[in-house]
């Protein structure tokens, strides 16, 4: 009779976790080169009795992964000079304090060194891995489609966009930021538009259905505690007479 | 259930996106008003299970792991600082600045402030000041008995007296330009003033290399643009509803908990 009531438990702690991961999307739904997570659950085989292995045995269901939908988000047009947009595949590294991190939102600014840098204050690299230094005396920086920066027809330097192999092993480090376990290398061709920055790629409306099939599979799981802790008194009830 | 505070990060973040909404609309019509707006980033993320870590006995590694993040945070509010348009006005103590560059203003308490609304006037004494009274620097005095005042591009404001045939200069106004002009603090009455983000103010000649050029007899305008400030607050709107329906979702959880024991 635990066992359904550990079933259903298990299901009731993996929806909420799953709210978790859709309430952050919701959140973010209008962060800059924000990626929406999602939740895979796993069923998992317990064996009833330790005694007997093999069957019989109860199905409990667990969630080993939350893994990051890296499908493009939209691009919106600012104007501004300084927002970039990568259209395709690849990340705009940043210098942090704790190493190299990696994103897709392009909103930069010049610092009052003349770097060009993200919104917490961190250097954009350039394909090479130094910052990119502006002359802010030069005229307004433009961009080629390949993302050569140029002021007064000059170049000044190739913003570095950078691509993974694998992007499983991106783990998100907050300020729309990715640290990376492995060496990025280089796109060589990148296609960066200037003017625009990429939003949230959450799909609010999925995420509104997400969010009414978590519910209702809550309120089921609670039923099913329900039920088996109605049998197991009704057993007690019946059982328990003596005469 | 943390989904309860994730949505509420979300919803003050909205909220947050609004108020500058509603400050850009509210100065449409001020001059030299630059627009902002609200970016946000994630919060941390907290890691339940790391990926890489081993799932069995024979070496197989969790491809994923688990990472729940904590909501939402406004990154900064920044200050989009691309020209406004011009509009002429015919008054000649109206600057405008083409390009690059802030006017210099003194302020009662001796500090300098940086301001691109050119809407200046003339004081008793016959100083330029701003409309607050605050004196334009580096200071031009107009002598007495002036008919004629034309300020040029570059910044050289030419006086012409009553009984005089010629204009002669009576003064130069400069501009000051930043490295990261975003980086000014905003302190009301179209002011703002130098940080350590900005930089140190540059100060130079207009029409000089890197520096704009002063337009007398027009104005120039709020850089906002009605249309796209309706749509974004509209997405804000839509966006402040779905982070409550998590709230409501989540409550009819916990709801749904504490009616188990009946």
């Amino acid at each position: 009779m635990e066992n359904a009531i550990t079933a259903g438990l298990s299901k009731q702690i993996v929806l909420a976790r799953a709210l978790e991961t859709t309430a952050n999307n919701v959140a973010n739904q209008t962060t800059s080169g924000f990626k929406a997570d999602h939740i895979a659950f796993r069923e998992y085989l317990a064996a009833i009795d330790a005694r007997t292995s093999g069957d019989p045995v109860v199905s409990l269901v667990v969630d080993p992964d939350t893994y990051t939908d890296f499908s493009a988000g939209g691009l919106e047009q600012s104007y501004r000079d300084l927002d970039f947009a990568i259209d395709g595949d690849g990340f705009f590294a940043v210098e942090t304090a704790s190493g190299v991190r990696y994103t897709r939102d392009g909103r930069f600014s010049v610092n009052a060194y003349g770097e060009l840098v993200n919104r917490s204050g961190a250097q954009v690299l350039d394909a090479g891995g130094s910052p990119v230094l502006i002359d802010p005396e030069a005229g307004p920086v433009l961009s080629t489609p390949d993302g050569k920066l140029q002021q007064n027809a000059t170049p000044i330097a190739q913003l570095g966009v950078y691509k993974f192999d694998d992007l499983r092993q991106l783990r998100k480090s907050g300020d729309n930021l990715f640290a990376a376990s492995d060496e990025p290398v280089a796109a060589v061709a990148p296609r960066v538009r200037q003017g625009f920055f990429e939003s949230s790629n959450v799909n609010p409306v999925a995420a509104m259905t997400d969010m009414i099939e978590v519910m209702r599979a809550y309120e089921q799981a609670a039923r099913l505690t329900e039920t088996a802790n109605d049998l197991e008194r009704q057993a007690i009830e019946t059982l328990g007479r003596t005469n | 259930m943390q989904s309860l505070s994730i949505a509420a990060t979300g919803m003050l973040a909205q909220q947050r996106n609004v108020e500058v909404i509603s400050n850009n609309i509210a100065n449409l019509n001020t001059v030299g008003y630059k627009r902002q707006r609200a970016e946000f980033q994630d919060l941390l993320y907290q890691t339940i299970e790391r990926a890489g870590a081993l799932s069995s006995a024979t070496g197989t590694t969790v491809p994923n792991g688990i990472q729940i993040g904590a909501g939402v945070k406004t990154g900064s509010v920044y200050r989009i600082t691309e020209q406004g348009a011009v509009t002429s006005t015919g008054n000649d103590f109206d600057l405008a600045v083409s390009g690059r560059g802030y006017f210099r203003v003194e302020l009662p308490d001796g500090r300098e402030a940086y301001t691109r609304a050119g809407n200046f006037a003339v004081s008793s004494d016959g100083r330029v000041v701003t409309e607050d009274g605050y004196e334009v620097l580096p200071g031009v005095t107009l002598p007495e008995d002036v008919v004629d005042v034309s300020i040029s591009k570059d910044g050289v404001v030419e006086a012409r007296v009553a009984g005089d045939q010629n204009l002669r200069e009576i003064g130069r106004l400069d501009l000051a330009v930043f490295f990261n002009e975003s980086g000014l603090e905003a302190i009301g009455d179209n002011l703002l003033l130098e940080t350590s983000a900005s930089g140190e103010p540059v100060i130079g000649n207009p029409g000089d290399p890197g520096f704009g050029q002063l337009l007398q007899g027009y104005l120039e305008n709020a850089n906002v643009d009605p249309v796209q400030e309706i749509t974004t607050l509209i997405a804000a709107q839509r966006a402040y509803e779905m982070n409550a329906r998590v709230i409501e979702t989540s409550d009819q959880m916990l709801q749904t908990n504490a009616n188990l024991r009946r």
